[in-house]
């Protein structure tokens, strides 16, 4: 009798709220012709969020009040909410460091405009319709962000194109019986008795796929947005793909076990407030912590700005190594430190040698928005009682940052060769600039000095890589120039103390990485400066150190293929397909080797064995449609464009290709949309003369620009002066 | 009411109307002004009976000689308490005159003060606690501040 009467109960219960849900749809109804009414459709009446990407199922406006609040979640979920509560996604749209931005967007364009940031940072507001002349949509909702209910009601993802690729449902908290969303909030009771129901409504496989942060950790400035032309804004999840955590790659230089992006910044950690949401006491992160620390300290999250500075300090993430020395006037590279021995005098002008490897960061270092967020080499030469002899990258009295340090930043600038200041995308037409090490790639970073000739005692070399969530000047611009200094974070360093006079071997510290890889991260720190002879003689070490270690013959390939020696390629090739012959970074270089010694077939066998290991490698599907494309096997060569437009919509080579071969097979319409694709989205060929103008006028960045260059404080020629003075 | 300096707004320029009726609890009217003086200001009113429900705005340039100074805080009947994440130095308080019991919340952003009143003609007023008032202040603060940057 008692069941029956909660069986009751429920079904009445639940009918009740299912009319709710259907009165719901009447009001959304009502609301967003209200909207429509006055609203600015200067995208088109199909795009109504447009310049953002999402779409909204039912394709009216929503209702702001459709989105339970985060506190109604936070009931049954206190550990969540009290970590969102602090991190980025809540604060997504009222911090001060978005908002200057997109209000000078909103001043100079008009608020329409700023729907291709709010897509990502209010979702709210855009899908609500709020974003408009004269909008009458109350805009309570401003402080959450990216609430709860943003995310978990995402019923499906549009593509990985970024922009906000997300398709929204009605925020529901349950399911039917039948698995039917009931819009709105519902009674707790009703969630505790039917936890299944809940779930099904707010929990989708796609949450934990990278595809899903896809969305909006990927961008593009489209011609809506900048009058002018598609321009690729920042590409995360791509540099995630390219990365050996996807396994979808099989490019890497190194290989590690597969990683999303919730495995980093979702980690799971034991709950210390109740939430229902916990499975053994643990809970996935929703402080998503990364590298945002400029935030939670502007609004006193302490706890938060606390688990991002240990997040970013921990997980090796980056490896500083203090390679080599060379003399000035000698050709040999005295390294690797500490493993070889080796002699300085006084008055010796010395180039040091610093790697930077990007060692287990899922993506560039660091991502996004390159110029605000700032990260650079700090280096420095001491002497035993603790002075300069040599500093780069440090901070000057005003909180601005040397201008000769190496930074992995970047200088978008506007059709008359300015830097953009302030973030505004709107006008970039170029990047004159931009600088970052790719996932498990590494940078050699050059410094030259003089030992002084009175020095005395030890001389200690530093190398470190800091880090602050926005430079100065951006700082200075949002908060004014009498803002508290904002966080630097140490992100790694090495050390070494040099001998004047004779130096041994001595033990490495518990973070080197061994010799051969020290060589191997060289090498390709070479190789990404141009600089192959050098390069294939660091990967010359590697085979010496490990013989077995098959990616060194092959890194010797990858950097000859590209200084033209086929033939030593080619045996460099052979002897890692004798250790490994199914290794598939192996025959992808042999396939396009073997494109070169016009052997086709081959080329196309070696490229099916590599797609069949990797069906998702952008690389491998790109080639294996040219090779198709050059053997007139069309059919077979729209298959892997279009299987490498699902990798990567944007990829450029698809758009080209594609284009042509769908006019080969007679299909007009596809063609020019492909066509008109590739002319959108390649790079402008003017976009140069904007960065030269800038470069012109920066020297300092100039030289950073050019990928092999020296950082001296040094006039030019002193090494001769020096030499003949000796004399 | 028309502004001492000239044209009337019929928009207020930091906060629409739509979340000023939210917060205030009903359909607001609006009064713009603008003077050399006094800055530029917003008032919202939303009259239920005999109460009188205030929402008021006020923006001004700071000197530039003093900029990064706020003045002391008068009238407050509370103890000024600061806030974070609302700009910079802004502070919350009680107020209280013959004709106006609310908060106030006080700050700035750059060299623009901000002040936001809210409150009404009624003491103790049940429909708008006091810890109501304190949560709608810093709401419209925040509003007011994110639309100054």
């Amino acid at each position: 009798m008692m069941i029956a009467c909660g069986a009751a109960f429920s079904l009445y219960s639940l009918s009740a709220f299912i009319k709710t849900g259907r009165s719901q749809e009447s009001q959304r109804k009502e609301y967003s012709n209200k909207i429509s009414a006055t609203y600015n459709y200067r995208f088109g009446k199909d795009l109504p969020f447009a310049p953002g990407n999402p779409k909204i199922e039912g394709k009216d406006f929503i209702q702001p009040g459709a989105f339970p609040d985060a506190t109604y979640c936070g009931h049954c979920h206190q550990e969540a909410y009290h970590e969102w509560r602090q991190a980025l996604h809540s604060n997504s749209f009222r911090e001060p460091f978005y908002r200057t931005s997109v209000n000078l967007l909103i001043k100079t364009k008009g608020i329409e405009y700023s729907r291709h940031c709010d897509s990502c940072h209010n979702p709210i507001s855009v899908l609500s319709g709020a974003l408009t002349q004269n909008s009458q949509v109350d805009r309570k909702f401003d402080q959450s962000g990216v609430t709860c209910t943003v995310c978990h009601s995402i019923q499906a993802l549009r593509s990985t194109s970024g922009n906000g690729g997300y398709v929204m449902g009605i925020p529901s908290v349950m399911v039917d019986e039948k698995g039917n969303r009931i819009p709105g909030e519902v009674p707790y009771e009703e969630i505790m008795n039917h936890t299944d129901r809940h779930v099904r409504a707010v929990m989708q496989d796609f949450y934990r796929t990278p595809e899903f942060c896809a969305a909006c950790h990927k961008a593009n400035l489209p011609q809506q947005l900048n009058d002018f032309k598609f321009i690729s804004a920042f590409t995360t999840f791509d540099e995630w793909q390219n990365s050996k955590f996807s396994h979808r790659n099989p490019l890497t230089f190194y290989s590690g076990d597969f990683k999303t992006c919730q495995s980093c910044h979702m980690m799971r950690a034991p709950i210390t407030l109740p939430d229902y949401g916990a499975k053994h006491g643990t809970l996935a992160s929703h402080s998503w912590a990364a590298g945002n620390t400029a935030a939670p300290f502007y609004y006193g999250f302490d706890e938060q700005l606390e688990k991002t500075v240990r997040f970013l300090q921990s997980g090796n993430y980056l490896n500083v190594d203090i390679f080599g020395l060379k003399k000035t006037g000698t050709k040999n590279l005295i390294g690797p430190l500490g493993s070889v021995p080796f002699r300085i005098e006084p008055d010796n002008i010395l180039e040091a040698y610093v790697v930077i490897q990007n060692k287990n960061i899922g993506h560039s270092l660091i991502p996004e928005v390159r110029d605000l967020y700032e990260a650079w080499v700090e280096f420095d030469v001491k002497d035993a009682s603790g002075n300069d002899i040599y500093h780069s990258g440090f901070l000057k009295p005003d909180g601005s940052l040397d201008e000769r340090a190496h930074s992995f930043t970047n200088r978008p600038v506007d059709k008359n060769g300015e830097f953009v200041d302030n973030h505004q995308v709107q006008i970039i037409h170029s990047v004159a600039y931009d600088n970052t090490i790719q996932s498990g790639r590494s940078t050699i970073v050059r410094y030259q000095f003089h030992i002084p000739s009175d020095v005395k005692g030890p001389v200690t070399l530093t190398a470190k890589v800091n880090y602050r969530h926005l430079r100065q000047s951006y700082l200075n611009n949002v908060l004014g120039k009498d803002h508290p200094a904002y966080p630097v974070v140490q992100l790694a360093a090495r050390s070494r103390t040099l001998n004047i006079g004779e130096n041994q071997p001595d033990k490495p510290n518990p973070n080197d990485n061994p010799d051969w890889m020290r060589w191997n991260n060289l090498g390709i720190g070479y190789l990404d400066a141009l600089q192959y002879s050098d390069a294939v003689q660091a990967f010359e070490k590697v085979v010496k150190l490990r013989s077995d270690y098959v990616d060194a013959y092959i890194n010797i390939a990858v950097t000859e293929i590209p200084w033209e020696k086929y033939g030593s390629a080619w045996d460099s090739i052979e002897k890692a397909l004798s250790l490994s012959p199914h290794n598939a970074r192996a025959l992808y270089y042999a396939a396009l080797l073997e494109r070169r010694a016009s052997h086709p077939k081959e080329e196309l066998n070696d490229l099916l064995e590599v797609v069949s290991q990797y069906p998702q490698s952008r690389d491998a599907r790109r080639d294996l449609g040219i090779t198709y494309y050059r053997q007139g096997n069309y059919h077979e060569a729209i298959e892997q464009f279009e299987a490498l437009q699902a990798i990567d919509p944007d990829d450029l080579a698809a758009h080209y290709n594609l284009s042509i071969l769908y006019h080969r097979m007679g299909m007009i319409k596809q063609a020019k949309e492909q066509q008109a694709l590739f002319v959108t989205e390649k790079i402008n060929s003017n976009a140069r003369t904007y960065s030269l103008g800038y470069l012109r006028m920066h020297p300092e960045i100039s030289n950073e620009s050019i990928p092999w260059h020296l950082h001296t404080d040094l006039p030019a020629g002193v090494e001769s002066l020096i030499q003949t003075v000796h004399k | 009411m028309v502004s001492a300096m000239g044209h009337a707004e019929t928009s207020c320029p930091w906060l629409n109307n739509a979340t000023a009726v939210g917060v205030l609890g009903g359909s607001a009217s609006l009064t713009v002004q603008s003077t050399a003086v006094a800055g530029e200001s917003c008032l919202f009113q939303y009259q239920k009976e005999t109460t009188v429900y205030d929402l008021q705005i006020v923006v001004q340039e700071i000197d530039p000689s003093a900029r990064g100074m706020i003045p002391a805080p008068s009238h407050c009947l509370s103890k000024a308490i600061s806030l974070k994440g609302i700009g910079n130095e802004a502070i919350i308080c009680a107020v209280d005159f013959s004709f106006f019991h609310g908060e106030r919340v006080t700050g700035r952003v750059r060299d623009k003060k901000f002040v936001v009143r809210l409150g009404s003609n009624m003491k103790k007023d049940p429909a708008m606690t006091d810890e109501m008032l304190q949560l709608k202040a810093k709401l419209i603060a925040e509003q007011v501040a994110g639309s100054l940057f």
